[in-house]
Order: C-alpha cells, then sequence, then structure tokens
C-alpha cells in the first residue's frame, strides 16, 4: 500500500513537471513552427510541430532588416563590456580584498549600496552625459558606462578572499608586479567566480534594451533586442515573417547559452547562495 | 609604505571607481536635482521649483494608476514565481538525469532577448491566432482580447513576467536544496515523519535564507519593469499596465518633462531602499 502511495506520489509529480515545463516551452515551439509556416497557413494547424519547411520567410526578414549587422553590434557590445566588467572588478576587488586604504569602508559601502539605483532613474541623467560627450547614436554609449560592477567587485572580492596569500607572496618573491599577480595568480584561481561575472554581464549586455532605446537612433547601430523592436513595429501582424526574425534573433543565443549551462547553472547558484 | 600601499589600491580602483563616479553616482545626484526643477532637456535654464514635481505627482491620476499597477505585477510575479519555482525544485530532487532537461526548460527564458520574447507573447495572446484563445474557445471558455481588454492586460504581462523569473527561482532553490544536510532528514526518516512534514518543518525554514534572497531579487527586478510591456502593450489599454519605468520613459522622453520624471524614478528609488532596509532589518532580527 505505502508503495502505491509512493508511486502514486512520484507519478504526479512527473505530471506536474510536464505540465509545467511544456507552458514554458510553449512559446518557443510556437515561434519556430510559425516561422516555418507558408504566410498563407500561418493559423493553419498543426501548431506544435512543423509541416512545412518555408524557409523564405528567413530569406525574406534577413533581406527586410539586417541582422547580421544587429548580431555584430550586440556581439561587440556584450563581448566589451564583459571583458570591461571582468577587468576593473578584479583589479578593484583585488585592492579591497588584500589592502588597507583611507576611505576603505565607506567606498565599500557606497559601491554595495549603488546597486539599490534603479536603472531608469539613471537614464534621464545619463542621456544628457552621453550628449555633452558626443556618445549619442554610438555604440561607445552603451560599453563604457556599463564596463563597471558592483556585483562582480562583490562576488569576486568573496572568492579572492578565500586565495591564501602566500600564493601572491610567493609570485612577488619571484619579482612579479601587482598586475601582474592578479593576471597570472589570483585571475585563473578565481575563475570559476569569473565565470558568473561573465556570464552574468554578457547577459545583461546582450539582453539591454531601454538604454539603447534611448541613446540609439541609427538602424545600422542597432543591436538584436532594438532590431527587433523596430521589426515587430513595422510588420505588426505579419507573423510568419516576424517569427522568422524573432527564431534568428533568440534561438543561437538560447543554444550558445545552454552549451554553456553547467557552468552558467553552477555559477549563478553560487552566487546566489554566497550572497 | 602605507602610502605606497595606499596608492597602489587607489590606482586598482581608480577604472571601477572612475565609471562609478561618472556613469552613477554622478547621475544620481544630478537627477535629485533635477527632480526639483521644471527642465526640459533643451532649455539652458533650469527653474527651480522645490518639490512641486513630488507634488504633483502624488496628486496625478495617472501616477496613482502606475503605482497599484507596480505593486499588483511586482508582488504577483515575485510570490507566484518564488513558490512555482520552490515547488518545482523540490519535485526534481533526487531525480538524476531528467532533472537537468527539465532545469534547462525552465532556465531558457532567462537567457532569451526579452524583447522578442514579448514579440512571441503578442503572438500567443492574438485573440483571432494565438494558442491561448484557441485553447480557450476548444474547451468552451471566455477567450478575451487579452491585451487590450482593460482587465486582462496586466494578467497577461504578470505571466509573461513569471515565464521570465521563474527559471531564476527553480535555479537559486535547486541549489539551495542540494547543499541541504543530510542528517537531518536522515533523523525524521528515523522518526517516521511524513513527507509534507518534512517540507514544512525542516526544508521551508532551512530554505529561508534562499527564500529571502529568491524574494529581494525578485522585486528589485520586478519593480523595474520595463521591455516587454514596452512590447506588448505601451502601457495601455487606459494605462492598464502603466508601470513606473514606463511612465518614467513616456514623461522624459516623449514629452520631455524631465524634472517630472525625475520624481517618479526617485520614487522608485526610495521604495527599493525601503524594500532593501527591511530585509536587513529581518536578518539582523534572525541572526539575533
Amino acid at each position: 500500500m505505502r508503495t502505491f502511495k509512493k508511486i502514486a506520489l512520484r507519478l504526479s509529480d512527473h505530471i506536474a513537471l510536464i505540465a509545467m515545463s511544456s507552458i514554458v516551452i510553449l512559446p518557443f515551439v510556437w515561434m519556430i513552427t510559425t516561422s516555418l509556416k507558408p504566410p498563407k497557413l500561418a493559423f493553419a494547424a498543426p501548431y506544435l510541430y512543423p509541416t512545412h519547411f518555408h524557409w523564405q520567410n528567413f530569406v525574406n526578414a534577413w533581406d527586410e532588416a539586417p541582422f547580421s549587422r544587429y548580431y555584430l553590434n550586440s556581439i561587440v557590445v556584450a563581448v566589451l563590456v564583459t571583458l570591461g566588467q571582468v577587468l576593473t572588478s578584479a583589479l578593484a576587488a583585488y585592492a579591497f580584498d588584500r589592502y588597507e586604504f583611507p576611505f576603505k569602508k565607506t567606498l565599500w559601502f557606497t559601491l554595495l549600496a549603488s546597486m539599490m539605483v534603479p536603472l531608469p532613474l539613471l537614464v534621464i541623467p545619463s542621456f544628457q552625459i552621453i550628449q555633452h560627450l558626443h556618445w549619442a547614436d554610438n555604440l561607445a554609449a552603451l560599453i563604457i558606462p556599463r564596463c563597471w560592477s558592483a556585483f562582480g567587485i562583490l562576488l569576486l572580492r568573496q572568492f579572492i578572499h578565500s586565495i591564501p596569500r602566500d600564493f601572491d607572496d610567493a609570485a612577488k618573491m619571484d619579482g612579479a608586479s601587482v598586475l601582474r599577480v592578479i593576471w597570472s595568480v589570483i585571475l585563473p584561481l578565481a575563475r570559476p567566480a569569473v565565470a558568473t561575472l561573465a556570464l552574468f554581464a554578457f547577459l545583461f549586455a546582450w539582453n539591454d534594451f531601454l538604454w539603447p532605446l534611448i541613446v540609439l537612433n541609427s538602424p545600422e547601430h542597432f543591436t538584436v533586442p532594438l532590431g527587433i523592436a523596430n521589426f515587430s513595429g513595422k510588420y505588426g501582424t505579419r507573423w510568419t515573417l516576424l517569427m522568422a526574425a524573432t527564431v534568428s534573433a533568440t534561438i543561437p543565443a538560447v543554444v550558445a547559452f545552454l552549451a554553456m549551462q553547467k557552468s552558467l547553472i553552477r555559477g549563478l547558484a553560487s552566487g546566489g547562495i554566497n550572497e | 609604505m602605507r602610502n605606497k600601499q595606499a596608492r597602489t589600491a587607489y590606482l586598482l580602483i581608480a577604472p571601477a571607481l572612475i565609471l562609478f563616479i561618472g556613469f552613477t553616482a554622478y547621475p544620481f545626484i544630478w537627477s535629485a536635482q533635477i527632480s526639483l526643477t521644471s527642465w526640459d532637456g533643451l532649455n539652458a535654464v533650469k527653474k527651480f521649483v522645490g518639490f512641486q514635481n513630488y507634488a504633483h505627482l502624488f496628486a496625478d491620476k495617472e501616477f496613482k494608476q502606475s503605482l497599484a499597477v507596480t505593486a499588483i505585477y511586482t508582488v504577483t510575479v515575485t510570490a507566484i514565481s518564488t513558490i512555482l519555482g520552490f515547488l518545482i525544485a523540490l519535485m526534481l530532487q533526487r531525480r538524476g538525469k531528467s532533472s537537468v532537461i527539465y532545469r534547462t526548460i525552465f532556465f531558457s527564458p532567462v537567457v532569451t532577448a526579452t524583447v522578442a520574447a514579448a514579440v512571441v507573447w503578442q503572438l500567443l495572446f492574438d485573440p483571432y491566432v494565438g494558442v491561448i484563445d484557441l485553447g480557450l474557445k476548444a474547451v468552451h471558455l471566455p477567450a478575451p482580447n487579452w491585451l487590450s481588454d482593460t482587465h486582462w492586460a496586466l494578467p497577461a504581462v504578470i505571466i509573461v513576467g513569471i515565464w521570465k523569473r521563474l527559471g531564476f527561482a527553480v535555479i537559486v532553490y535547486a541549489a539551495g536544496l542540494s547543499s541541504l544536510p543530510t542528517s537531518c532528514y536522515e533523523a525524521a526518516d528515523l522518526d517516521g515523519v511524513s513527507g509534507w512534514q518534512k517540507v514544512r518543518y525542516l526544508t521551508i525554514p532551512l530554505m529561508r535564507p534562499v527564500t529571502t534572497l529568491v524574494l529581494i531579487t525578485g522585486f528589485i527586478d520586478a519593480i523595474q519593469v520595463f521591455d516587454h510591456i514596452f512590447i506588448l502593450t505601451s502601457g495601455g489599454p487606459m494605462g492598464s499596465t502603466n508601470v513606473m519605468s514606463l511612465m518614467l520613459f513616456n514623461q522624459g522622453f516623449k514629452l520631455f518633462r524631465l524634472g517630472y520624471a525625475s520624481a517618479i524614478g526617485w520614487t522608485l528609488f526610495l521604495m527599493i531602499l525601503v524594500l532593501t532596509m527591511l530585509q536587513w532589518q529581518l536578518r539582523r532580527r534572525r541572526e539575533l
């Protein structure tokens, strides 16, 4: 009787999980099947698996909008923001952990407190600053202001704290400079934390919408989210075309992230728990 | 020696610090000043108006509605995604291979560009060809015109918000659950404690720090929501999905009322500040 109940419970778990994951995955399935249908059959069953492979939708979508350009812009922005955040955070985190200096506590607290500032509040004065710097409608506006991260400094400091100072000292005895120590001793040892920060930074820059929406004007500078928003405004209900565009915009990124998912999920989890 | 140490430290911090000052601290303080003016962003003269923007704000019907919409959105999205995330993580426990597949599925919305996902949801919510209404009609339920009905637009954007957030809660809870000490559970098993009681008296209390984290990051995330609502409804119909970030965007970048928009931004900041302090208080009380 007891085992029967156990089996029933496990079964109900399975059914609940299948139901919920089906709902979560539904938009992706719908998107892909619609993107492959000829426009005339856009609203005809079946919905959940493709019966046609009308690749022309993709050809048309890429003809109508320069998706390769959007991709290039997004990749440039996301990669540079990621590199910038990792580098500036590593240097600052190392200083905060290994050195004593005036105003250390005040600075630390200020940096942490800045995580509470909502981005929508910052966009108004930031846009004015960007105009003064003549960075409006320029990818620099999406990159340079984002090349630091309070979260990154916090995360890396926690990790660097667990690396014994003996490692630094040994390298210094061999005549290594501080930068050398950080680059060839600390960063390799802090790989899991660096990977977490890199993924967070990349995701953030890749998804960013409000700031690019305000700063960018010319289509040749658009990132993927902006390109898609623009495309959807133009081709409102031409769903097959629109879905071909969203497939182009999402699937490569999702696949890339899923390929890295092990380290991503592990990093995310540890980042969350350590807080 | 000491001086040299301090100098090295400051040189190391400098890149992050300069960017922090230039693009966070300075605009943050400046926005407080802008919120006390009637500046339009073009005029060189910034007329000081004191707290007039704030006074107008709290008398503004649009803002009151926006506050209510933001509160409903934030609370429901955070609460539902946290509870569902916890339950799913519980069900995924000790499930071996298949749990990896499930986790991947639940996590995929997190890594999908919100704007692109919103375009897909636009199709799903379509009253004629969308899957949701097709499904509802198939079982003879009323099929609302989701995105253009004042009663259904907010639930629609909430559904998308939960869809997007759920994976994060699942992953963090799953990691938390896997790090729980097995010894308590073994003792409970010996005492013949039922599965539900174990969840109620062991898992939930032990997971409290994780729950605080999921809730507080969820709140701060949801209260600033912009992307998918901008695509799905742009705040409409009749302001029924006009969250604070959207109102700020429209006031600041469509009507060029920078002072007014900054006052909205500062209200948003103060709300986040209160939430965060509340969390600190709760945490401290628990540690005592």
